[in-house]
């Protein structure tokens, strides 16, 4: 029983040694070190001296650029890879001075004295002070005390090490996270997303300890389908990314949707992770005819005309939509004499924006028109890339009139169809 | 009419009779707004894919989708192997200017049994408007919804594919491997190796997928890992699958990135103005199959082609162009070459100057080689007359 007792003891102690140690490891400590200058590894805060010039209770200050005064403050840190530095401005401030020497003091948030300032910083999270009147708590730790002369110790003071007064000034490494960045597009629960590669976008996550997150981290996850068409995880350093692949469509068979989520972080790498947002991006075909007519006016028996030269102008079909697209074409019959299908009437695809389709397997000579579809654009994109768009496609007409043709308007109306291939 | 075609018929009265038929074609339609034409047409879901219930109905709802808000009547129709068994709650859809989707259903009642495999067909959705009158020419879109319908195959059966996702060289490639389960069983381990080799077929890098299970009539799809990572080109793949007791092998093509062609340096660093100039060029491919690169040379409006090259696997060549500079006067300018090559099209700018020199005539150029070809011959015939006077005064000795 005694030997239980024993073990249960040593184990408490380890354990509160070891929590001990982790918490004081990454503290700031500071000691008044009886010296012009702090010996090395550790930075001066301030120089203090008392009237008689032999101790540092109840003592003026000097700021750090003046080494006149026998004591200074030094400060470090218990994790020898953490360097703490006293530069101004740039870090917290500590404490204001009334002077640059023989000065009185007052808490670095009060703001009645502009003749100097202590500044505490580090290479590893931010430094940030309190001022009680008491005792220090965690993660803060002792400073200095201060105490005024008349009833308020928070300015007009002098300065003494941490058992002096009760005026207290804490400092720690502390460091927040940002708070949740709000994710805007695609919203949560938007079904009809059109864009195959959204442009994500979030708010700017604020940092408590100021500014914004350094950088974000988005994570769009896959669910309910198969899905082989999403980037798991991306970091980024804007408020907004559009992936580089296109997220697969929704189907009755497939049905894919996204999940996503963006963590902000510090350049701490303290991180706070958005709530999670879900969309579904719409399966839509949709093909539009920029010019959908051609005008060869006036043609004599014999005569070929066609569409290559501009004079008439071409057909130009666009694809519209988020898939990738094949495109048929057939007609019906132009003229009287001739049956379709024949060299009198014809088509082919020629390229509008380079990169629109696949010109191997599309239609790239003049073929017969017919009154049956045929392949004239294969895998025309819908990806807009230029600002002219690459997503298109000219639909060449060639026309020679039968020596047979009786004179008169000649009619015949092109059906362009189209499917998704993917 | 006939006469018209007579091989008797004189050419003199042929072009009479062409005046006289003078024929007013009318291909045009410049009367749009007299026309109800349909330009543009989407439908949403583009395509559905279905697994086979045995004697069971579905109902499917698609939409026509109206963006250039047009008001015509749409006329719906199934076509392909599986046209018998589909049928619209309405067959005719009257789309107004101020509908933007508009829905309609579609009833397939699946027979008794199918035949195992997949079974396409499809909507067609086919506008009707008024042609305007006779001498139009005009097009109108009449989009198609491709439909499966899966039936599943005794036992364990999936169809599987590899998909790659488009990356830079130098990133991870993603890949996947998609099992459809057409089967009628579940499947419960299936996973593969993806062997990955150039297209001369040397071997690159074997990348495993995790083993994933799968239910009937579902998509599985699982990630290759690692990502590997490859230069720019064209790949071969060898999927070594498995799904349960059963081993599938099959191959297919990949690629990473674009081809890619670059213009590493212009050899021409001048040229000359009112005549046709020689352009050289040092082109480089960056792709691993030969390239077929054809482009223009051109400075402000001055274009002209440049002949068609091929380029191979990594190859480095010298390409040429011309370019006439007619209307250009000397001076400093951005020379633009553009090169398309297998659907890419890619425009690099060079300096150039346009010096007011005219263009050396060749001759100028060759003639110190002219002068010391006549030294040189001088030279010879002065050795060969030397070398004959010591013969003939030996001969003389």
């Amino acid at each position: 029983m005694r030997k239980s007792f024993r073990i249960i003891f040593l184990c408490s102690i380890l354990t509160l040694f070891i929590v001990l140690f982790v918490v004081a490891v990454n503290d700031i400590q500071c000691i008044f070190y009886q010296n012009t200058t702090c010996p090395a590894g550790t930075a001066r805060l301030i120089g203090v001296e008392n009237d008689t010039h032999n101790g540092y209770v109840n003592s003026h200050a000097q700021n750090t650029t003046i080494v006149t005064y026998n004591y200074s403050i030094c400060c470090n840190n218990t994790n020898g890879s953490i360097t703490i530095n006293t530069t101004c401005p740039g870090n917290v401030t500590v404490l204001r001075l009334s002077n640059a020497t023989n000065a009185h003091v007052e808490i670095g948030t009060n703001s009645n004295y502009n003749n100097g300032t202590a500044c505490l910083g580090s290479n590893w999270k931010k430094v940030s002070c309190t001022y009680p009147a008491g005792s220090c708590s965690a993660p803060y730790n002792c400073t200095l005390s201060m105490a005024g002369t008349e009833g308020i110790n928070t300015t007009n003071a002098h300065v003494g090490n941490c058992s002096a007064y009760s005026q207290k000034v804490c400092c720690g490494l502390t460091n927040s996270a940002p708070v949740k960045p709000i994710l805007n597009y695609p919203a949560h629960n938007n079904n009809t997303v059109f864009e195959r590669r959204p442009n994500f976008n979030w708010s700017a996550a604020s940092d408590p300890d100021g500014g914004f997150a350094t950088n974000y981290t988005i994570n769009i996850s896959c669910g309910g389908g198969s899905c082989s068409c999403y980037q798991p995880f991306l970091n980024v350093t804007t408020t907004n990314y559009t992936v580089p692949n296109p997220l697969c469509v929704y189907s009755a068979s497939n049905p894919i949707s996204y999940n996503w989520t963006v963590t902000a972080c510090d350049s701490y790498g303290d991180c706070n992770t958005s709530n999670m947002s879900n969309f579904t991006i719409s399966n839509q075909g949709n093909l539009v005819l920029l010019i959908n007519y051609s005008n060869f006016t006036n043609m004599r028996i014999g005569q070929n005309n066609n569409t290559l030269t501009r004079s008439p102008t071409q057909l130009v079909a666009a694809n519209i939509g988020n898939v990738l697209i094949n495109v048929t074409i057939n007609a019906s019959a132009l003229f009287n004499s001739v049956a379709m299908n024949t060299v009198y009437y014809q088509f082919e695809a020629s390229v509008n924006k380079t990169g629109s389709f696949n010109s191997s397997c599309s239609q790239m000579t003049f073929a017969n028109m017919s009154l049956s579809a045929q392949n004239l654009f294969c895998n025309l994109t819908y990806e807009n890339n230029t600002a002219l768009g690459n997503n298109t496609g000219n639909i060449e007409l060639n026309i020679t009139v039968p020596l047979s043709e009786p004179p008169g308007p000649k009619t015949s109306a092109i059906e362009v169809g189209f499917y998704k291939i993917e | 009419m006939k006469h018209l075609l007579s091989k008797k018929f004189n050419k003199k009265e042929r072009l009479s009779k062409e005046r006289l038929f003078f024929l007013v074609l009318f291909l045009l339609a410049n009367l749009l707004s007299a026309f109800a034409l349909v330009n543009s047409l989407g439908v949403s879901p583009a395509d559905e894919s279905i697994y086979f219930k045995p004697n069971t109905s579905i109902e499917l709802e698609f939409n026509i989708i109206n963006s250039e808000s047009n008001t015509f009547e749409a006329n719906l129709g199934a076509y392909g192997e599986i046209k018998d068994f589909m049928f619209f709650e309405n067959p005719a859809v009257r789309v107004s200017s101020d509908a933007y989707r508009i829905p309609f259903k579609l009833i397939i009642k699946f027979p008794f049994e199918m035949e195992p495999g997949i079974h396409t067909g499809g909507i067609k959705i086919t506008p009707s408007f008024e042609t305007g009158g006779e001498g139009n020419i005009i097009a109108y879109i009449s989009p198609q919804i491709p439909i499966k319908i899966k039936v599943p195959y005794p036992s364990k059966y999936a169809d599987i594919t590899l998909v790659s996702l488009k990356v830079d060289e130098g990133t991870p490639l993603p890949l996947y491997v998609k099992f459809d389960n057409l089967g009628s069983e579940d499947i419960f381990k299936a996973g593969a190796i993806v062997e990955i080799y150039d297209l001369e077929g040397k071997f690159i890098i074997n990348v495993a997928t995790p083993e994933i299970s799968i239910s009937k009539s579902t998509l599985g799809t699982t990630r290759a890992e690692p990502g590997p990572i490859l230069k720019r080109g064209l790949y071969r793949a060898v999927i070594k699958a498995h799904y349960d007791e059963f081993n599938e092998t099959l191959e297919t093509n990949f690629t990473i990135g674009d081809p890619l062609v670059r213009i590493k340096e212009l050899l021409t660093k001048e040229l000359f103005p009112n005549t046709i100039n020689r352009v050289v060029f040092k082109a480089y491919s960056e792709w691993n199959t030969e390239l077929s690169v054809v482009g223009f040379l051109k400075i402000k409006d001055n274009q002209n082609e440049i002949p068609s090259f091929k380029l191979g696997k990594g190859e480095e060549k010298e390409a040429t162009g011309f370019l006439d500079t007619t209307g250009l006067l000397p001076g400093d300018y951005i020379l633009n070459i553009t090169l398309t090559y297998a659907d890419q099209l890619k425009t690099e700018i060079f300096p150039i100057t346009i010096s007011e020199k005219a263009a050396k005539p060749e001759t100028l150029l060759t003639l110190p080689i002219i002068i010391m070809l006549i030294i040189l011959i001088l030279i010879i015939l002065v050795v060969v007359a030397v070398l004959i006077i010591k013969k003939k005064k030996k001969e003389q000795t």
